[in-house]
C-alpha cells in the first residue's frame, strides 16, 4: 500500500506535482518537452516530404519498429533492443541530471562512462573476483564501476571547489585524460591478452558477470530494472534527504553565487564534490551496463557517444528523474526504429534529425514556454471576459 | 496556424498507429543482406568496397544517394570494373541476376546483433555479410542462432572469450581474411625506393589483427628495399596509431607531424583517419615537394574525393572481390563454411600502378614485380607481427 503511494507520489514529484518538491504545480514541466518533441516529429516529416519520401510511410517504420507498440512477429525483439537502450541513456542522462541539479554542467559524462566501463571490465575478468557467484559478480562490477566513474567526477568537483576550475573545464580536460589513458593505454597494454592474432580490445569478462538475462530469447537483460531503480533512488536523494535538499539550494541559487544556502551554514564546497561524486556513479553504471550486458569486454574500437546523448536526454527529460526514464525511452525508440527504416531505403540520419530537432526545441525551451503561457492567458482571459465586464 | 498544427499532429499520430504494412518484393530474388561497422557508407575504403562488390559487382545496381537503388548501365558496371578491378580482368566478374541487397549501416556496436537479427528474421535474407573485425562476436552468436542462413564475416575469424583460440567452423558461416602483410610488404617495398630523405611515415588506425599486418608487411617491405631508411627494428619509421578509424582531424595531425620531422612517403591503414593523411600532404605541396601518400584497401588514386595527384601507390585489398565471390557461391550452391584466406596468388590483394611510373625507374618496378613473384612463389613470407623484435629479426631478401 505504501509502496502505491510513494510510485504516485513519485511521479507526481518528478513532474512538479509534488508540493514538497517545488512548492506548486508546474504543469509546463510536461507541456513543454511534450510540445517540442510534437513540433520536431511535424517538422521532421517536412523534412523527410521535401526529400521526396513519403513521411507517414517514414513514421509508420520508425514506430512500428520501435518496440513501442506491440504486435509484429519481431516486436518482442524490438522491445528488448529498446529497453536495452533505455537503461544504457537514462544512466549518463540521469548523471547530468543530478549534476544540473546542483547547478552543475556535468559535460563529463561521456568520460565517466569510460571509466566506469573499463572499471566493470576490470572486476568482470580478473582472477581474485573471477569466481564470485552469478548474482554477487555483476553486482561488485556495478559497484566498482559506480566508484570509479564517481571519483572520476569528484575530481572536477575538488578542482572547483579547491581552485575554481569551471566543471565545465575540468570535466572537458578529464574526457579526454580518460579516453587516451584507456583506448592509448589499458585496451592496448596492461588489459589485454598476449594473444592478439584473433582479437583486440581487453580480456572478456568471466561467465558469472554478465548481467542476467531476463527474457531470452531475446538478449534484455536486468540493466533496465537497476536503471529503474537508479531513477528512483536519485529522486528520493534528491527530494527526501538532508542531501538532496541543500544540493537543490545550491542549484537553486548557482547563478546568484549561494550566498543564501551558505548563510544558512551548508557546506557548499563539500555539497558539490558529493553531487559531482552522484553524477559520475550514475555515469559508471551506464559504463558497467555497457560492458556487462552487452560487450563483454572493452573493444579497443569502442564507438562511444553515450555521454552526449545523456545532455540531450537531461534536457528533455526537464532534469527530472523520471522524465530521464521516460526521455530516454523516446530517444531508444527512435534508434531502434531507425534500422527499420533503412530497409525502406530511408537512411538512419532521419532518426538523428527527429533526434536533433527536439533537443533543439528544448533549448528553445524558453520560447516555447513563453507561446504556452501566452495560450494559457489568453484562454483564461477569453473564460473570464463575461465576468470581467459584468465588473466593469 | 494552431489550428493546422493540432490537425497536423492528429494526422501523424493516427498514421503512426494505423500503418504497418511494408512493400512486397518479388520472390524471385536472391535477398543478401549486409551490415557495415559504424564506418558505414561513403568512408572511402572498407565499407564501400564491401557494398561495390554487393551492390554495384553483384546486384548492377547503383545506390541512390539517401537510398534507394537504381539499376546500372553496362557502361558503369564496365566503367566501376575498370577503376577497381584492373588486375581482376581474368575473374570474370559479371553481374548475377536476381541478388537484391539489403543494407542495414550500424550508428554504435550494439547496434551489430539487432542489424543482423532483423535481416535474419524479418528480411528472410539467403546470406547476410558482416563487414570488418569489430563485427566477429556479433556474426558468430547471430549465425549460431540462425543456423539456416548463411553468413559471411570479413577480416576475422571468432575467438573464444577464454583461451583466444578460434571457435570451431560453423557450417553457415564464412570467414574471409586477406594477407595484408603481402600487399603492405608491396607498397613498403615501392616507399622505401620512392624516398629521397629516408624517412617514411606510418599511420594506423586501431591496432587490430588486420591493421597489424599491414603494418609488419609494410616495415618488411621498407627493410628489404632502404635498410637505412628501416633502422634498428625499424626504429627509424615513424609508427603512429590515432586509436580510431574515423578521426580524420588526428589522421591529419598525426601526418603534418610526421611531414614536420621530414618524412616524405606516408602510408595509412586508417579507414577514414587516413583521409586526413591525403589533406595534409596536399596542404604541405605534395609531389612538388616530394611528399607522396600511399592508399590502403581501395584504389585511393581513382578517388577524386581524396588526393588522385598526390597518390604513390595503395595496398589493395578486393574486400569488393570476396563479397562478390561468396554471393556467387551462393547462386552457384558452392557454400561451405570455414575460413578463406585471400592472397596475392587468387589476386585477393595487391597494389595500384597509380603513379608509381613517375617516381620510380623501369628497373625498380620490375624488382618490385620481382618480389611479387617471389611472394606468389612461398620464396618470401612477409611477417604477420609489426613488434620491433619480430620485424627486425625477419630475414629479408637481399640485393633489392
Amino acid at each position: 500500500m505504501s509502496d502505491n503511494r510513494n510510485i504516485v507520489r513519485w511521479i507526481r514529484s518528478a513532474f512538479g506535482f509534488d508540493r514538497q518538491s517545488n512548492g506548486r504545480g508546474d504543469p509546463l514541466k510536461i507541456l513543454v518537452p511534450l510540445v517540442s518533441i510534437a513540433l520536431a516529429l511535424i517538422l521532421g516529416m517536412v523534412v523527410i516530404a521535401v526529400s521526396g519520401r513519403d513521411p507517414f510511410e517514414a513514421y509508420a517504420l520508425l514506430f512500428g519498429d520501435s518496440g513501442l507498440i506491440p504486435g509484429s512477429a519481431s516486436w518482442k525483439r524490438e522491445f528488448a533492443e529498446l529497453l536495452l537502450k533505455t537503461a544504457l541513456y537514462s544512466a549518463t542522462g540521469l548523471s547530468i541530471a543530478m549534476a544540473f541539479k546542483a547547478g552543475l554542467f556535468n559535460i563529463g559524462a561521456e568520460g565517466q562512462f569510460w571509466v566506469g566501463a573499463i572499471a566493470a571490465t576490470f572486476i568482470g575478468y580478473w582472477g581474485p573476483f573471477a569466481h564470485l557467484p552469478r548474482v554477487i559478480h555483476p553486482a561488485v562490477c556495478i559497484l566498482f564501476a559506480m566508484l570509479a566513474g564517481g571519483c572520476w567526477a569528484a575530481l572536477a568537483g575538488y578542482l572547483k571547489v579547491k581552485r575554481g576550475v569551471n566543471e565545465v573545464i575540468g570535466t572537458i580536460m578529464l574526457n579526454w585524460t580518460a579516453w587516451f589513458l584507456i583506448t592509448g593505454w589499458l585496451v592496448l597494454g596492461p588489459m589485454a591478452p598476449i594473444a592478439t592474432k584473433f582479437i583486440s580490445g581487453t580480456y572478456y569478462i568471466a561467465e558469472t558477470a554478465k548481467l542476467t538475462r531476463i527474457m531470452p530469447p531475446t538478449r534484455l537483460n536486468t540493466s533496465i530494472l537497476i536503471a529503474l531503480v537508479a531513477a528512483y533512488a536519485t529522486w528520493f536523494l534528491l527530494y527526501k534527504t538532508t542531501i538532496g535538499y541543500e544540493i537543490r539550494a545550491i542549484g537553486h541559487t548557482a547563478v546568484l553565487g549561494m550566498e543564501a544556502p551558505r548563510a544558512q551554514g551548508i557546506n557548499v564546497n563539500k555539497r558539490i564534490v558529493q553531487a559531482m561524486f552522484l553524477a559520475g556513479a550514475l555515469s559508471g553504471l551506464g559504463g558497467a551496463f555497457f560492458i556487462l550486458g552487452l560487450q563483454f569486454q572493452f573493444p579497443n574500437t569502442a564507438i562511444m557517444g553515450y555521454g552526449w546523448t545523456g545532455i540531450g536526454i537531461a534536457l528533455i527529460g526537464q532534469g527530472e528523474p523520471f522524465g530521464v526514464i521516460l526521455s530516454s525511452l523516446f530517444i531508444a525508440a527512435l534508434r531502434t526504429g531507425a534500422t527499420s527504416m533503412q530497409v525502406a531505403g530511408i537512411p538512419k540520419t532521419f532518426s538523428n534529425i527527429i533526434e536533433g530537432l527536439a533537443v533543439g526545441f528544448i533549448a528553445l525551451q524558453v520560447a516555447v514556454r513563453f507561446y504556452l503561457v501566452k495560450l494559457m492567458e489568453r484562454r483564461r482571459l477569453r473564460k473570464a471576459a463575461p465576468e470581467s465586464k459584468e465588473a466593469v | 496556424m494552431r489550428k493546422l498544427l493540432s490537425v497536423l499532429l492528429v494526422v501523424a499520430l493516427v498514421a503512426v498507429v494505423f500503418t504497418g504494412c511494408k512493400k512486397e518484393e518479388p520472390a524471385t530474388a536472391i535477398k543478401i543482406g549486409l551490415v557495415t561497422d559504424v564506418g558505414g557508407r561513403g568512408d572511402q575504403s572498407f565499407n564501400d568496397s564491401a557494398m561495390r562488390g554487393l551492390e554495384t559487382w553483384a546486384a548492377k545496381k547503383a545506390y541512390v544517394q539517401g537510398g534507394g537503388y537504381s539499376d546500372l548501365s553496362d557502361a558503369d558496371y564496365a566503367k566501376s570494373l575498370e577503376d577497381y578491378a584492373p588486375d581482376l580482368t581474368d575473374k570474370g566478374i559479371v553481374a548475377i541476376p536476381n541478388i537484391q541487397p539489403v543494407i542495414l549501416e550500424s550508428k554504435s556496436q550494439e547496434d551489430y546483433i539487432p542489424n543482423l537479427t532483423k535481416l535474419a528474421a524479418d528480411e528472410g535474407c539467403t546470406m547476410i555479410i558482416g563487414v570488418g573485425f569489430m563485427l566477429s562476436d556479433a556474426v558468430y552468436t547471430v549465425a549460431k542462432e540462425y543456423p539456416g542462413t548463411k553468413f559471411m564475416l570479413i577480416d576475422a575469424v571468432p575467438a573464444d572469450p577464454v583461451t583466444y583460440a578460434p571457435l570451431p567452423d560453423l557450417p553457415n558461416l564464412v570467414c574471409y581474411l586477406f594477407k595484408e602483410e603481402q600487399c603492405g610488404y608491396l607498397v613498403g617495398a615501392i616507399a622505401g625506393m620512392a624516398t629521397k630523405t629516408n624517412k617514411i611515415g606510418y599511420i594506423g588506425g586501431v591496432p587490430v589483427p588486420p591493421v597489424n599486418r599491414y603494418q609488419a608487411g609494410f616495415l618488411a617491405g621498407i627493410k628489404t628495399t632502404n635498410p637505412t631508411a628501416f633502422g634498428k627494428n625499424g626504429a627509424a619509421v615513424s609508427q603512429v596509431y590515432a586509436n580510431s578509424f574515423i578521426d580524420q582531424p588526428k589522421g591529419k595531425q598525426i601526418a603534418q607531424t610526421q611531414i614536420a620531422s621530414g618524412a616524405d612517403i606516408l602510408f595509412h591503414a586508417a579507414g577514414a583517419t587516413g583521409n586526413g593523411m591525403f589533406e595534409a600532404i596536399k596542404e604541405a605541396g605534395g609531389p612538388g615537394k616530394g611528399l607522396w601518400g600511399i592508399g590502403v584497401d581501395v584504389d585511393m588514386g581513382k578517388n577524386p574525393n581524396l588526393y588522385p595527384d598526390g597518390t604513390l601507390t595503395c595496398a589493395i585489398k578486393h574486400v569488393d572481390y570476396s563479397v562478390y565471390m561468396a554471393t556467387k557461391s551462393i547462386v552457384d550452391n558452392t557454400f561451405t563454411g570455414g575460413v578463406i584466406t585471400l592472397s596475392l596468388l587468387d589476386g585477393g590483394v595487391g597494389w595500384a600502378a597509380d603513379h608509381v611510373g613517375d617516381v620510380l625507374s623501369a628497373a625498380q618496378i620490375a624488382q618490385i614485380e620481382n618480389l611479387r613473384q617471389m611472394i606468389i612463389a612461398g620464396t618470401v613470407t612477409p611477417p604477420e607481427d609489426p613488434a620491433p623484435a619480430a620485424v627486425g629479426a625477419w630475414v629479408a631478401p637481399t640485393s633489392y
